[in-house]
């Protein structure tokens, strides 16, 4: 017996889909050098952070080829640092639940790559980096689910957008490796195996 | 600061189309992109002798829809993917085609 042939239970709380849009703020910081790109990211906001990490995954998630965030790409592209550009492409945000845990392993990533070639940090790139923010408006759609059934009839209609808003930013909201799909199923529905094999998608995207 | 800073400050943010053109401003500044200059010379209205004037030059049937594609001739925009859209659409609409635009030297104008 699938899902959707399974009796409805009649949620307390209904899910709302919504769904979120990003309006990109051009940030103050920006870096010529390994070392500027260093001190920009100990000191630009979270929204930067996420822009340039979370945002680049999404809008480019049909990518194939290239690097997962904007800071592995610059290095590449514009200052030609292979080995430290494949160091930073190597963090999967989908390993992490907060904007504080992702800055501080791409700080890490840089500050090491520099103590071990410190003529690589001085040395001008062929372009600027420039640190861009992420101000995220949360939409509400008019898909609501009063049980799985409704659930899965939303899951079908909503964006690509809405369906990023609550299975992969949520888990900076949450702080939790889940999504609000998961939590929803297994409080709401009664459909544990199903949050369950959820939460297992969302690390395996 | 340029002469016109005090009077963009007086709105709740500033949008600019690339971060080289972004000022340290007191609100906000956002990147958009693509974008369209309102003032430039090929976004302007038309008025009705024109569009007739053109319509009539090039044998335009006003009456009829138009599928049209204005950009430069290049392989990037991709009007051959136009024509096949347009046979798709002529099917079901008697409609015309219209291939508006200029060549490379027209580049720089897109940016």
């Amino acid at each position: 017996m699938t899902i959707a042939d399974r009796p409805s239970r009649v949620a307390r709380k209904p899910f709302y889909f919504n769904t979120s849009a990003h309006l990109l703020r051009i940030g103050r910081e920006r870096a010529t050098t390994v070392s500027e790109l260093l001190q920009g990211l100990r000191a630009c906001s979270d929204d930067c952070i996420f822009q340039h990490t979370f945002r680049t995954l999404q809008e480019h998630h049909c990518i194939r080829e290239g690097f997962s965030n904007n800071f592995a790409h610059w290095v590449s592209s514009a200052y030609h640092e292979p080995g430290l550009a494949e160091r930073l492409a190597s963090v999967d945000v989908r390993e992490f639940t907060s904007i504080g845990a992702v800055r501080e392993r791409i700080v890490q990533i840089v500050d090491t790559y520099l103590q071990c070639n410190p003529r690589s940090g001085e040395r001008a790139a062929r372009e600027p980096f420039h640190f861009h923010a992420s101000d995220t408006v949360i939409l509400p759609t008019p898909f609501v689910a009063h049980n799985h059934s409704e659930f899965i009839d939303g899951l079908g209609r909503v964006s690509v957008h809405s369906v990023h808003h609550h299975f992969i930013e949520a888990r900076l909201r949450l702080h939790l490796t889940s999504n609000d799909f998961s939590l929803w199923l297994q409080e709401e529905a009664d459909l544990k195996e199903a949050a369950r094999c959820l939460t297992i998608s969302t690390s395996t995207l | 600061m340029c002469a016109a800073t005090p009077m963009i400050e007086k709105f709740g943010a500033a949008i600019f189309s690339s971060p080289y053109f972004a000022r340290k401003l007191t609100i906000p500044e956002y990147l958009f992109y693509p974008y369209i200059d309102p003032l430039s010379e090929k976004n302007r209205d038309l008025d009705e002798s024109e569009v007739r004037r053109v319509c009539d030059d090039f044998g335009i049937d006003r009456s009829r829809p138009i599928v049209t594609q204005v950009s430069r001739f290049d392989r990037l925009k991709d009007p051959v993917g136009v024509v096949q859209a347009y046979k798709l659409a002529r099917k079901y609409v008697d409609c015309q085609l219209v291939l508006a635009g200029g060549g490379e030297r027209e580049l720089p104008h897109d940016h």
